[in-house]
């Protein structure tokens, strides 16, 4: 590559024709005296042959049947979704959400509720408890009474 | 594409004939493997028809198609699971048949298979370039789009463009210099 040699993606946006005009221009004049810039100008036209003769493939029947397969259940998901839609427009959302709420709330507080209401066997075993401090405190009674007593005995 | 917008499904399968083909191929171009590109095309055309609504026709419709099978192509690539598999033209047998072979069948045995070999070693060429210059070559020189579409489609500047053709055709030109004389 000579110093004076534009730069090679020039010479390759030439060959896609992506220059501007005096751009192009001036490297068609270089290039008709530069054999080295000629030469690379072939090579990459070369490369888009090669490249641009590669063939075709043609569509597998499966290919086509996948496609149409996969689109029908597109098409399925999006009518379930355009059936979806007038339910969902307008203030509905917003009461079918509040109304949700409400339900919540009832069944969080009535098992609230129905915990705080005792079974028998609880109620028994509240009625002993207090039995059991009536007796403590009936205790304590009992040796404030003869404290006078015990002090007493014990000096 | 403004009648599937609307919902015509007819009009999605007049788009789907039309560019099928053209899909699959640049697919196959990008990936070297006949499975992998006809799931690559499929996920084309089912992401092409879920944006449908989307679609708004600012550009040709195939910068937008071509813009989404360069994106799944190279997703593909990132995800890792693509395997380097280059299908021999030769051996593809049943539905893997060439358009183009119908018309070789006119040519000799022996320069058939000349022309298998060379296929193949371009095919090994372009899938041994990274993702993004086999990308934006295949859609200069087999998509015949401008710099500004192919920026659009691969999501760079115009100029990003103009370094990555450069660049692949630089490496190609190294690798296939044995070729260019047989090839006319």
């Amino acid at each position: 590559m000579k110093p004076d040699c534009p730069d090679r993606s020039q010479v390759s946006a030439f060959a896609d024709g992506e220059l501007g005009r005096d751009a192009a221009a001036r490297l068609e004049a270089h290039i008709s005296l530069c054999s080295h810039c000629r030469e690379l100008l072939c090579a990459y036209r070369s490369v888009d042959r090669l490249i641009g003769d590669l063939p075709e493939l043609s569509v597998s029947a499966s290919f086509e049947s996948d496609v149409r397969e996969g689109l029908e259940k597109l098409a399925e998901g999006s009518t379930w979704r355009e059936g979806l839609k007038p339910l969902l427009s307008g203030w509905r959302p917003v009461w079918a959400i509040g109304a949700a709420v409400c339900l919540a709330a009832v069944v969080f507080l009535y098992g609230r509720f129905d915990k705080q209401a005792l079974s028998m066997e609880e109620v028994v075993i509240v009625e002993n408890l207090e039995l059991f401090q009536n007796f403590e405190l009936i205790q304590k009674l009992e040796l404030l009474e003869a404290w006078d007593r015990i002090e007493a005995e014990s000096s | 594409m403004v009648r599937v917008k609307k919902g015509d499904m007819n009009a999605f399968h007049l788009l789907f004939d039309k560019h099928k083909q053209g899909v699959v191929s640049f697919c196959y171009r990008y990936c070297g493997h006949r499975a992998i590109s006809e799931e690559l095309a499929q996920e084309v055309f089912l992401r092409v028809f879920k944006a449908a609504r989307r679609y708004r026709p600012k550009a040709r419709f195939t910068t937008w198609l071509y813009r989404i099978a360069t994106n799944v192509c190279l997703n593909e690539l990132r995800k890792g699971e693509y395997r380097q598999q280059i299908d021999s033209l030769d051996h593809k047998g049943g539905d893997g048949v060439p358009v183009e072979a119908q018309d070789k069948e006119k040519l000799t045995p022996e320069t058939q298979f000349q022309e298998c070999q060379r296929d193949d070693l371009v095919q090994q060429a372009l899938s041994q370039l990274p993702g993004k210059q086999r990308a934006a070559l295949l859609l200069r020189i087999k998509g015949e789009f401008s710099y500004r579409e192919i920026a659009k489609q691969i999501g760079c500047t115009e100029n990003h463009v103009k370094v990555l053709i450069y660049r692949g055709r630089q490496q190609l030109k190294k690798k296939l210099r044995p070729l260019f004389g047989d090839h006319k």
